[in-house]
């Protein structure tokens, strides 16, 4: 009864507009307040939810992605890439999701994925009149690429809310996001064979296999050694966390550092564009804690009324296989992608479904990677699907020439969740079996 | 008044910004005291994260202002303009709501922690204060703008939903 009169209140506060921090908070601080427990608790949870050295690490790789992003390091990325693969058939595809990972090896964001390889690729997929609804799909969802391959924004907001291994999360991430990266790139490729099937040889003028020249070697030389230093970011900021070099949160600040070397010594950033970024991510840092900080209110609350274990005791007592579980969460996942963002989405439903992955003998490092991926989906999926709107307005398309492109994508990802159930060597090996 | 009040909070939101972007120089120059210089500090962490409280908590109400808050609005845009003002107003009056009710707690736990001479229990042992004060002075500046939004929204002839955000 409680948990529908709780959820009821959220639902009706949320479509009435209150912005989800303080539908979470406000309710938080209801519930307290109505059982007589000190609302000092929420005050207290709001200095405990941001003092956190660990989501630290959030900021940071915010403003090293954004510097990346208005210093234009995508087009010396791009143009890399593109070199070493741009004549194969489907080549410039490949090419946008090769760049989209590579760029996710150094960004957290799947905006700043999508913005800074949608900058350069969209008008070069364009061009070479690759079809507008394939091209928009593919920046769409290579874009959310950036949240998959480490370092993760939502990984490390999940690894706070589980107190489970940062490191452990970022580096199950590699495998599945490497997976999804081959099925973005054959869907590409099989994507460009059955175009020229349409085509036939009946059709006159531009095709999307008249493909780029093949580069020769001074030219892929050339074109790699202008995008090593990202290369060499990646290699730091992964590699620092991975050799314990670095605490996730110090090898962001490096990473920041690096970056500001690399545009600078590029002079590809004006001072004008640095406060630009400074400011760009502040915005998205100040939305994500305040969702962090009315979440952890509400998590407090909801634990005091017992209403994660009760739905705990719920699920355990009609669901005793994982796979029926992790079915009905994705459901659930998919559903709330409809109309909610990434982090709310990640701040709601773990403290709640958590006791139940102990319950249900649930690795959490597995569960957050299938996890990310229904965010990502959520990230593509239409009416409240961020990455839609930033290549809408990154590619001046039409929102529904968008969503069209991202169909394909969108069943790619689910098909990924069923591989990381049936072989979670996927998300794990890397991590714990390497 | 809104002017003021829009002013106080877009310089304060423009100072937390480069809070971060100092939070990130500091802890850079943390790594390189410990592996260049092999003399690691005691400040930085616990620095960092008193700075990282002001930096959040100040910027609420520029994030109020700029409506860059994530909410659904897929319901509110199909409203016609009495409904959606409305709307807009009872999520102010929340937010206006929530703030007093935490300004209150919290400036009761800042003054107890004065009172007490509190103190954190790290090798910097800094004041508690410093990180309770956050709180009263982010919500106080998230409550002014809320005043200041709910006499704009009744001014408006049209409301807009849009917001921006990016994750």
């Amino acid at each position: 009864m409680i948990i529908a009169l709780v959820l009821i209140c959220m639902l009706c506060l949320m479509l009435l507009g209150v912005p989800i921090a303080f539908t979470l908070g406000g309710m938080g601080v209801t519930m307290l307040l109505l059982a007589d427990f000190s609302p000092l608790i929420a005050s207290q949870a709001l200095v405990s939810s941001i003092d956190s050295f660990i989501l630290l690490s959030v900021p940071l790789f915010l403003l090293m992605s954004n510097i990346l992003l208005k210093g234009g390091v995508g087009t010396d990325l791009f143009n890399a890439v593109q070199s070493w693969v741009g004549h194969l058939p489907g080549g410039l595809g490949i090419a946008t999701i090769l760049s989209c990972a590579f760029f996710a090896a150094i960004s957290g964001s799947s905006v700043a994925t999508a913005a800074t390889i949608g900058t350069v690729a969209i008008p070069e997929m364009i061009a070479r009149n690759y079809p507008r609804h394939f091209v928009f799909g593919l920046l769409a969802a290579g874009g959310t690429l950036g949240i998959l391959i480490p370092p993760s924004i939502p990984m490390i907001v999940y690894g706070v809310i589980t107190e489970e291994s940062i490191v452990d999360l970022f580096m199950a991430g590699i495998g599945p996001g490497i997976f999804l990266v081959l099925m973005f790139t054959l869907y590409s490729v099989v994507f460009a064979l059955r175009q020229k099937n349409q085509e036939g040889d009946h059709k006159k003028g531009h095709s999307i296999n008249q493909r780029p020249k093949r580069a020769g070697f001074n030219e892929r030389y050339q074109a790699t050694l202008r995008a090593s230093p990202i290369f060499l970011l990646a290699a730091i900021v992964l590699g620092g966390i991975y050799g314990g070099v670095f605490t996730p949160t110090e090898s962001a600040a490096i990473g920041l550092i690096s970056a500001l070397l690399i545009v600078f010594l590029r002079r590809s950033l004006s001072m004008k564009n640095l406060h630009k970024a400074i400011i760009e991510s502040l915005q998205t840092t100040v939305v994500i804690f305040m969702i962090i900080a009315g979440a952890k209110i509400f998590s407090k609350a909801i634990t005091l009324y017992r209403i994660p274990q009760d739905i705990t005791s719920l699920i355990t007592a009609n669901i005793d296989q994982v796979g029926m579980f992790i079915l009905v969460v994705c459901l659930v996942l998919l559903i709330l992608g409809f109309f909610l963002e990434s982090i709310s989405m990640l701040l709601i439903m773990v403290p709640v479904l958590l006791p139940s992955l102990a319950a249900l003998g649930i690795d959490p490092i597995w569960f957050g990677i299938i996890f990310v991926i229904m965010i990502e989906c959520a990230l593509i999926t239409p009416p409240v699907g961020l990455n839609l709107f930033v290549i809408q307005a990154v590619g001046k398309a039409e929102i529904t020439e968008v969503i069209a492109g991202v169909y394909p994508f969108i069943f790619i990802m689910f098909f990924a969740v069923i591989c990381i159930y049936f072989i979670p060597d996927i998300a794990i090996y890397i991590p714990f079996k390497l | 008044m809104k002017n003021w009040i829009d002013q106080i909070n877009n310089i304060s939101a423009h100072f937390a910004a480069y809070l971060f972007f100092a939070i990130g120089l500091i802890i850079a120059y943390e790594v390189g005291a410990r592996y260049l210089f092999n003399m690691p500090t005691i400040w930085v962490e616990e620095v960092s994260r008193v700075l990282q409280l002001w930096g959040c908590y100040l910027s609420m109400g520029w994030a109020l202002r700029k409506r860059k808050m994530i909410r659904i609005s897929i319901l509110l845009e199909r409203l016609s303009n009495k409904p959606a003002k409305f709307a807009e107003l009872l999520s102010i009056v929340i937010i206006a709501l929530f703030s007093v009710i935490t300004l209150y707690y919290a400036s009761v736990i800042t003054l107890e922690s004065i009172a007490i001479d509190r103190h954190t229990s790290s090798m910097l042992g800094l004041p508690a204060w410093m990180f309770d004060a956050s709180i009263v002075v982010g919500f106080f500046l998230l409550l002014l703008q809320c005043l200041s939004e709910f006499v704009r929204t009744c001014q408006q002839e049209h409301i807009s939903f849009k917001t921006e955000h990016d994750i």
